[in-house]
This record gives C-alpha cells, structure tokens and sequence, in this order.
C-alpha cells in the first residue's frame, strides 16, 4: 500500500538541514505501523511526505500504487482527498461546524449528494459512539470527543491510508487508551491501513510493526516485539 | 521603547508588509486628497487674488453696480467727488484667442489716455502711445504683453482673431507691454483695448463694468468710499479691489468646500483601516504582551509602543500621501477650474499649483493625528490586558465582550442625540443639518456591529446552497472575527451611505429640475451670444430682438437678462423678461399666491415673483417686501407670488423687464426667446435668424428649446461629476478595506486552510473560499450601506438641502447609481481578494499544521 524508497526531504536555509534521510520501507495494506523517535527525528517529515502534504527533495513515495514525488498540487489534493485520512494532535476541527458538520465536510467539499453525506456521516459517527452528540460545537465536546470526531472526518471518504500525528498525544491515559483502542477496531473492521507517529511507547505497542527514526535516518524496523 | 521598536514592531510590521502596506496607503489616500483639494482651492484663490490685485494698480477703490454695470454719465460723478484724484472707466473680458487649445486671454477696455492715472503700463520701446490718437482711430487695435506675444508669435502689426460679442473679429497688435506690473495678471495672457472699442465688441452698450477709483493720500479709504456711497446713492458700490477678489474667492472656497467632503470621507476611512489593522494586532500579539508584561514592562510602555507605532504608520502614510497629493493637486486644479467656470463663470489664467506649506504641514499632520486616534483604542486594549489573560486562551473575547456593551451604551446615546437634532437643529442652519447627518453617522457606526452577525447568518445558507461547503466555511470565518469583519463592512457602510446620499441629493435635483425646465424652457428658439450660459464677456445687442420680431412666422420674441444682486448676505438671481408676453406661454407652478395676481400684477411692475428656494432662504412670503438695491436708488416690491424655480440656489427673483431696464439703466440681452406661429417653418425660421443677423455678428448661438435643455442638462452633468470621485473613493475604500481585512483573515487562518487543504480541498475551491469571503463582506457592507444611505437621502433631500439652498426635494433613490455600483462593488471585491487568493494558495499544508 505503501512504498517508500530512498525518500530524502531537505529544508534550504542559512544551512541546509536534512530531515530525512533516504529512508526506505514498504507498508502492506492493512497494516497499523506505529512511527517513533525523539524530537527531531523526522517523524513528522515522514508522514507529511506519506500524506501528499509535502513533496520529498529526492527519493519516490507511492501511496496505493501513485507516485507522489512530482506531483502538482491539485494532484497532491487529490490523492489526500481520495486516498488518505489524516487524523492529528489537536483535532483540527473547524470550530463553527458542529461534529456532524465537521465529518461531513470531506464529503461536501466534494459536492456529494445531500443524502448520501447525511447517511455517511452518521454512521461514522456511529462507529465512533458520537451519534448522541452530533450537534454539538467542538467547543463543547471533550478532547476524547474530538478526537474521535477526528477519527470520523478522516474515515468518512473511505480512504486507503489513514495517517495518524500523535493521535493521544494531547489525551489523558484513559482517553487516549479509548482512542487506540478504537482505531484498532477500525483497522480490524476495516481493513484501513494505519501509520501513526507517536512518542508514547503504550500507544505504539498497539500497532503490529514500529518503525525506528534517529537523525532522519531509518534505524529499525521491527515487529510488535520491538516496542518498548 | 527604541528597542521595543526595533525588536518587537519591526519584525511584526515587516512579516505583515502587504498589510502594512494597505494601512499606509489608506493614510495617504486620505492625506493625499485632503492636500490635493485644498492646494487647488487655495491655489485657485490665490490665482484670482494676484490677477485682481494687479489689475487693480494703484487704485483703491472700484466703483461698481453689481453685474448690471456702471452707466457712463456716473463718471463725472465719480470723478466730482471731493477726495477722488483720479477716475478710470474699464470694461473686462475673457475671451478665447483663435487657435486650437488656446488659453483664455484677459482684455482690459481701458481710455489710454487717462488709464496710466491708475495703472502703469510699460510699452518699452515700441512706444505706440506716442500717437494714441492712431492707436483709437482704428477700432481693431489691441496690445499684448510681450508674454503672450512670444508664446503665440506675434509681434507688431501681426493680426489675432478673438471671439467677441459679434464673433470672431481680427484685431491688429498695435503695442507690446512689459511684463511688469498689471502686465504680470492673469498668467500674462493680458490684451489692452480702446475703452469704446470694447464696450462695442462685448455688447456692454453705454455701461463701464466697473470705475477705477484712486483717493487723495489724504483721504481714509473707509472715508473715500463712504462719500462715494453717498454721492452715488444706493444701487453702487464702491470698494477695495481686495472685496471683489474675496467675493470670487467666496465662490471657489465654497465649491472647494463640497469636494473636501470628499477628503474627510477619505480620511474618515484612513482611520477605518488604521483601527482595524491595531485591532489585528493587539489580538494576534496577545501572547508577545503578555511576555512583555511579564517580564516587567509597564502598562504605560504598552500604550505607548502602540501609540507610537501609529505615529509611524500615520507619518509614513502622510509622507506618501504628499507625494500622491501634489500629483493629484494637478487634476483637481483642472477639475475645479472647469466646473467653478460653468457654474459661476469665473475664468482661471492658469491652473498651475502653487505648493502651500501650511496646507501641506495640515494635511500630514491629519494624517498622523488620525493614524495616532485610530491606534489609540486597540493600544488601551493591549494594555490593559493582565499577562495571564494575555497568555491565556479566549482572553480577549472577555475584553471585546465588554467593549460591545460600552458600545451599545453609546450608540443608544449618540441615537437619541441624533434624533434630537434631526427633529431641532437640523432645520435651522445648514451646519445644524450637517451636525444631524454627522450624529446619524456616527450613531450608526455604534449600533450596526450588532447588526453584522445576524446578516452573516442570514447570508450563509444562501452561500451554502450556492456554492456548497466553501460558501459556509467563508461565512463562518466572518462570523468567527467580528471585530475584523466589522472594521471593514463599517467603513464600506459610511462610504456607499455617503455615495448614495449625495447621487440621491443629485438625482432628486436632476429630476425636480429637468421636470421645471421641461415646463419653462418652451419657447421655439433661443439666441445667444455665448454657449456658456454663465459667461459675462458676451451681451446680446437689444436691437437684435426687433430685428428678429420682424421675421415672418415669429408671433414674438422675449428679450432674457440675468444678473446676480446683493440681497440678504447672498447673491440671488434676478431674472428679468418682458413677463406680459411669458407668462402666455408659460404656466410657472405656483407654491403660493394667486395666479392671476402673478400674471397681472408682476408684468405691471407692481410687484416681484419669487423662487420657493428665495422665500425659505430670505424668510419672505407672499405680501412682504423686498428691496433691492439699483443704480437708481432702492426699489421696493411686494412679493406677488411664490412659484416652482431651480434657476438659482441662491434663490431667483422675477422681474418685468421694463422696470430693469429704467431701473438698474441696462439694455443688455443675455438670450432672445422666440415664439413662432402655430405651423410656422421652423427651419425655415432658424435660417432666417441666422441671415438677418449674419452682417451683425458671426457670434450667434440658435437653439431649439430641446437643444437649450440639453445644454443645460450637458452643464448640470459637468457640476455633478463630483458624485463620481466620491464614488471612485468608495471604491478604493472597498478595495483597500477588503484587502487588508482578507490579507488578515488568511494570516489568521493559516491552520484552517492547512486543515482544509489536508482534507482535499484543491485550489479552486480554496481561491473560491477567499472570493466568497471577500462577496460575503461586500454583500453585508451593502446591505448596512444601502439602508443608512436610503435615510440619510431623505435627510438630505431635506434638511440639508433646505439650509443650504431652500429648495426641499422629493425622495428619490438613485436607482441608476446604486444599481450601478453593484456590479462595479463585485468587481472591485474579487480584485481585492486576488492577492490574499494568491496567499492562501502559497499555504503548504504541513507547515500550516505546524502553527500554534
């Protein structure tokens, strides 16, 4: 599902800084693959390369059989918008929407029927045990409570890839338990390939397979027995 | 606070440079037009005053009758009064020299044998006034200045062909005068003429324009013109040459006055910008306070490093807008020029800019003390602030929630002043009703905030249904910063208020006075001398009226005078016609009296008709006299009638003919009218006009009353182009306005549109997102404008037009103008929103996600 070879991101500046360095792996579908490292490792880097969000300076990325490297930007959107889910940190949940609003506006923008949009937003808001709440503002939900919202916006187009930036990263221990537990279930049901990038050792014990980053470099790959 | 400066608001201010940007060029919009208009108006005066007192010499004193003019036989009586040395007859021109775009040439009718008594003129050595016998034996001599002659070539016994009373007629330059003294007025462009000479050539028959007046040094000037007064009784004036330039300075002063409202429209809108860009910034450096206050700076620091950011915003604006003043002085001089010329007929020399410091220093220091005002709000805020609110989340919605309430207080207050000059005030003086419009305004900008959300609200379903989730997402991003959102739909509400009042006052004058000329002017034929209706060089012989009575076909011809007499502080129009013979063709609308009064009455000369607009200015009714001052002593008349009339907004008095011509001593014709004979050829008529008077003049203008119409309605659109610049400044208000509030929200957004371009939004749909933003703002300012404008129309057709120049016009909304502007505001509004477009398009996604 995923395919990256010698994939190299570099920043010019005052001094140029390599945030990743030829990093080379392949993803099957289906997998959950946690990504950790410390600060600075390239984490972030890699994942906005795997979402379209960001080109690589050299290398190739190929994300459900798409070459990603070259790219323009109506492509890039694109193929996020048909192929990948993101799910982040801090929600990023547009703060006039309601939850309902919120999931169904991958749908909207794509002009998808009004009946088709309310019965795909429902139901994954269903699934992540918010129908109740539906109506409700950002503002007035609990931070488990967006993020899940999160998790339904980035299901709701069906996509291939879902990319996860510290998805508990911003939860206390018990929510963010909830989450993983809940993208587990997506990833099972599913079948939704998961790569999420994460500090917590908790959090990537959930997924099958880590990958390792240090100084932009891929430093191991390793099944659930790696973790820790 | 230098490091503060240099640490803190340098690097903002340059990270936000299109922003900065805008906000300079909103200084200098206001700054710039403020300077423009004032430098043309004071350079305009100061034109007028030069050339005045140039031509004046050594005289002190002008002996004049209004626009009537000076009888010959009052020479002598001028000339006997103890006290006065010497006396000069002159008659003044301004005529247009032969030749593609030349410029207006000043001819002064001077007796050169006496005139040096006043004026010194310096023939250098082609002293033709050796002979000035000669020089008065042929009627076609005429000096120039030397000036004037090397500009167009010309040197002695050259012929010019200028445009007289009579037509074109070749003049032979029989002298050259120095460029000194009274030689240096009117540009130079000065031409001498036999006093004779030009009493025929401009039709002035037995009248001087005015009598030069030089007192014995021993003789006070107050005490000179005090024994004129009583030697020539009443219906003469006699004063300093200084009194008639003022009077003319009057006159541009209080056009200029209009078009500085236009200057202060900008300027009000500087301020708009500067206040909203502070507003901006006090939010988005919430935290870089809080830090400071933190760290020990002082509330008062904070207030001050605001301030003073103003001040150098306001002083960079100000610099920019001097440039873009002095540009624009230029054109505004041309523009002033042109319309003070139609409307008053006061002819410039020259329209060159004369660059007033102080005009200057004014006009910067507007701009800085606005940009310092606007700053100062935003800069309380800032300070005000706690360091942990500052540093916490939603701190400042608690500050702007307080502020609504302040502000609600307020508008209530200034709403119920404003109604309370509206109903007193505002019917008493014209700055009373500028005081009521000016309150209506301000209390509008209090109380319409509240207002905005709910349009938005409203207007976002229909966004949503037309243009699907962007149309909601740009609803809610202005729904989601009202203080930004509100800047700029306010500032477009004063602005389309203000444009739509004056094209309303504008409309609803053009409609009362085309539906009043469409009943007046209907006679068959017009003749003229000028096709400037206000031009004073040209006068119809009256014997031409006789002449074209004897035409067959014609029933009969009304010979038309105008002047303009001191009444009451003002200079209402007298019109004069032979009124037995009008008022059969012509039903004049009555507002009070008796018809048949009026048609018997005033054609006797036993009373005057009076325009509506006159009796509301001059506080007189049916029954009550006026008496006006003629060159052969007061005369008193009863208002016979009070009728329908838009010749004059400094009100018209209808007289007979008969009683002018015995009365103010003056023959003179401005325009024939001529009726024909039911079934009368009417070509053929025109033809023989033109025949009959061909060997008289080659100076003849003959219009078809529709042609006279459309004439004055061509005039009518030159004075109203004012309405266009105010509507160019609104739309530049649009465009800035627009611009910097988007360039802002895209700054702000920057995560949102991370987030939406994450979720597959692909560049239309975020470029589409922005333009709706931008119709979304548009839509709402329009919608606020439009209603504020729709008032204060009725305010102005009103009271304002009332106090100024009593005439009360019926409602009318400028369908054309706003209907008009419309489709122009949508243009003007996607234009505004390419560039911050183009911004939101450079977001990358990743780094957007990043922000925090």
């Amino acid at each position: 599902m995923i395919a990256a070879r010698s994939a190299t991101k570099t920043y010019e500046g005052k001094r140029r800084v390599t945030a990743l360095d030829g990093v080379t792996f392949d993803v099957a579908a289906g997998e959950m693959v946690a990504v950790m490292g410390p600060s600075g490792s390239g984490k972030s880097t890699l994942l906005h390369l795997l979402g379209g969000l960001d080109q690589a300076t050299s290398g190739s990325i190929r994300v459900d059989g798409v070459e990603l490297t070259g790219l323009d930007d109506d492509a890039l959107t694109r193929v996020r918008r048909d192929k990948i889910g993101f799910i982040f940190q801090f929600f990023n949940l547009l703060p006039t929407l309601s939850a309902f609003d919120n999931v169904a506006l991958p749908m909207r923008l794509q002009r998808r029927p009004a009946a088709e949009v309310r019965a795909t937003a429902g139901r994954f808001l269903e699934l992540v045990g918010l129908a109740p709440r539906a109506e409700h503002l950002p503002d007035e939900l609990s931070g488990g409570e967006c993020q899940r919202v999160a998790i339904a916006r980035a299901l709701v187009m069906a996509p291939r890839v879902l990319l996860a930036d510290e998805p508990t990263g911003n939860l206390d221990t018990k929510t963010g338990g909830e989450i993983l537990d809940l993208l587990a279930r997506i990833n099972a049901e599913l079948g939704s390939t998961l790569v999420m990038v994460t500090h917590d050792a908790g959090a990537a014990a959930a997924c099958g397979r880590i990958l390792r980053l240090m100084d932009g470099k891929l430093v191991s790959d390793g099944r659930k027995t790696a973790a820790v | 606070m230098g490091f503060l400066l240099l640490g803190v608001t340098w690097p903002y201010f340059r990270k936000h440079w299109v922003i900065t940007l805008l906000t300079l060029a909103g200084v200098a919009l206001g700054v710039g037009v403020y300077i423009a208009i004032e430098l043309s108006s004071a350079s305009l005066r100061l034109s007028l005053r030069r050339t005045v007192d140039k031509i004046a010499g050594r005289a002190q004193l002008e002996v004049a009758s209004g626009e009537a003019g000076v009888p010959e036989e009052v020479l002598d009586r001028v000339r006997a009064v103890p006290g006065v040395v010497a006396a000069q007859p002159v008659v003044e021109a301004v005529v247009r020299p032969e030749g593609p775009a030349e410029q207006s040439l000043m001819v002064l009718g001077v007796d050169f044998l006496g005139d040096r008594s006043i004026r010194d003129w310096d023939f250098g050595g082609e002293e033709v006034l050796d002979d000035p016998l000669v020089f008065l034996a042929q009627p076609d001599s005429i000096c120039l200045t030397q000036e004037f002659a090397a500009r167009h070539a010309l040197k002695l016994d050259d012929t010019l062909r200028l445009e007289t009373g009579h037509g074109w007629k070749t003049f032979t330059v029989r002298g050259l005068i120095r460029p000194e003294g009274p030689a240096t007025a009117f540009g130079g462009n000065l031409a001498l003429m036999d006093l004779y000479a030009a009493q025929y050539v401009f039709g002035r028959g037995r009248l001087f324009d005015r009598v030069d007046v030089v007192l014995d040094p021993e003789v006070p000037v107050a005490e000179g013109a005090s024994r004129l007064a009583t030697a020539l009784g009443a219906g003469y004036t006699a004063e300093p040459p200084s009194r008639r330039g003022a009077e003319m300075e009057v006159l541009i002063q209080n056009f200029g006055r209009t078009l500085t409202l236009g200057s202060w429209q900008a300027m009000f809108i500087a301020v708009f910008l500067i206040f909203n860009v502070f507003a901006v910034a006090a939010t988005r450096r919430r935290r870089e306070i809080g830090i400071l206050r933190s760290l020990g700076v002082s509330r008062g620091t904070i207030l001050r490093l605001f301030l003073v950011e103003g001040a150098v915003v306001g002083s960079a604006g100000a610099a920019l807008g001097i440039g873009a003043g002095l540009l624009l002085a230029r054109a505004t001089t041309r523009f002033i020029a042109g319309l003070t010329e139609v409307a008053y007929g006061l002819t410039h020399s020259e329209t060159s800019v004369i660059v007033d410091s102080r005009v200057i220093a004014v006009g910067a220091g507007l701009g800085v003390a606005s940009a310092i005002a606007a700053a100062f709000f935003p800069a309380l805020a800032a300070a005000r602030l706690q360091p942990v609110e500052a540093l916490a989340k939603g701190g400042f919605q608690r500050v702007a929630a307080r502020s609504a309430k302040g502000r609600w207080i307020a508008g209530l207050v200034v709403g119920l002043l404003a109604a309370l000059a509206v109903v007193t005030v505002s019917r008493r003086s014209f700055e009373g009703a500028v005081l009521g419009m000016l309150l209506v305004n301000v209390a509008a900008l209090l109380l319409a905030p509240p207002l905005i959300g709910p349009l938005v609200r409203l207007l976002r379903p229909v966004l949503e249904r037309a243009f699907g989730a962007e149309g909601r997402i740009a609803a809610d991003s202005l729904l989601q910063a009202p203080r930004r959102t509100s800047a700029t739909v306010l500032a477009l509400m004063v602005s389309l208020g203000f444009v739509l009042t004056l094209a309303g006052l504008t409309h609803a004058f053009r409609v009362s006075y085309t539906t009043w000329m469409n009943g007046v002017i209907n006679a068959d034929f017009y003749v003229t001398a000028s096709d400037r209706f206000f031009a004073k060089a040209y006068r119809l012989p009256p014997e031409f009226a006789e002449i074209l009575a004897g035409i067959p076909g014609v029933r009969w011809v009304e010979e038309f005078r105008g002047i303009h007499v001191g009444y009451g502080g003002k200079r209402p129009l007298l019109a004069t016609l032979p009124l037995a013979k009008t008022y059969r063709r012509l039903s004049m609308p009555i507002v009070r009296g008796d018809r048949r009064e009026l048609t018997e009455r005033v054609p006797r000369g036993e009373g005057i008709a009076v325009s509506d607009n006159f009796a509301r200015l001059y506080r007189k009714d049916v029954g009550d006299t006026v008496t006006l001052e003629t060159p052969t002593g007061p005369l008193a008349l009863p208002v016979v009638a009070v009728v329908l009339d838009y010749s004059s907004d400094q009100g018209t008095i209808w007289m007979d003919r008969s009683v002018y011509v015995a009365r103010w001593k003056d023959a003179g014709v401005d325009t024939i009218d001529i009726l024909t004979e039911p079934g009368a050829d009417r070509g053929a008529i025109a033809a023989e006009i033109r025949s009959r008077l061909a060997e008289k003049t080659n100076r003849l203008f003959v219009m078809t009353a529709a042609e006279m119409r459309g004439n004055i309605r061509n005039l009518l659109d030159q004075f109203f182009a004012l309405s266009y610049i105010q509507l160019v400044i609104a739309l530049f208000v649009a465009v800035l306005g627009i611009t910097n509030t988007l360039v802002i929200s895209v700054a702000e957004r920057r995560r949102e549109l991370g987030i939406l371009k994450a979720l597959g939004t692909i560049r239309r749909q975020v470029f589409a997102l922005i333009v709706l933003e931008a119709v979304g703002i548009a839509l709402v300012g329009s919608v606020v404008g439009y209603a504020l404008g729709s008032y204060l129309i009725a305010y102005a057709t009103d009271s304002i037009s009332e106090t100024n120049t009593g005439w009360t016009l019926p409602y009318s909304f400028p369908w054309g103008i706003a209907l008009g502007l419309a489709p122009m505001l949508l243009v003007v509004t996607v234009l505004a929103a390419l560039y911050p477009a183009k911004v939101a398009l450079s977001v990358s996604p990743a780094e957007a996600l990043e922000f925090e």
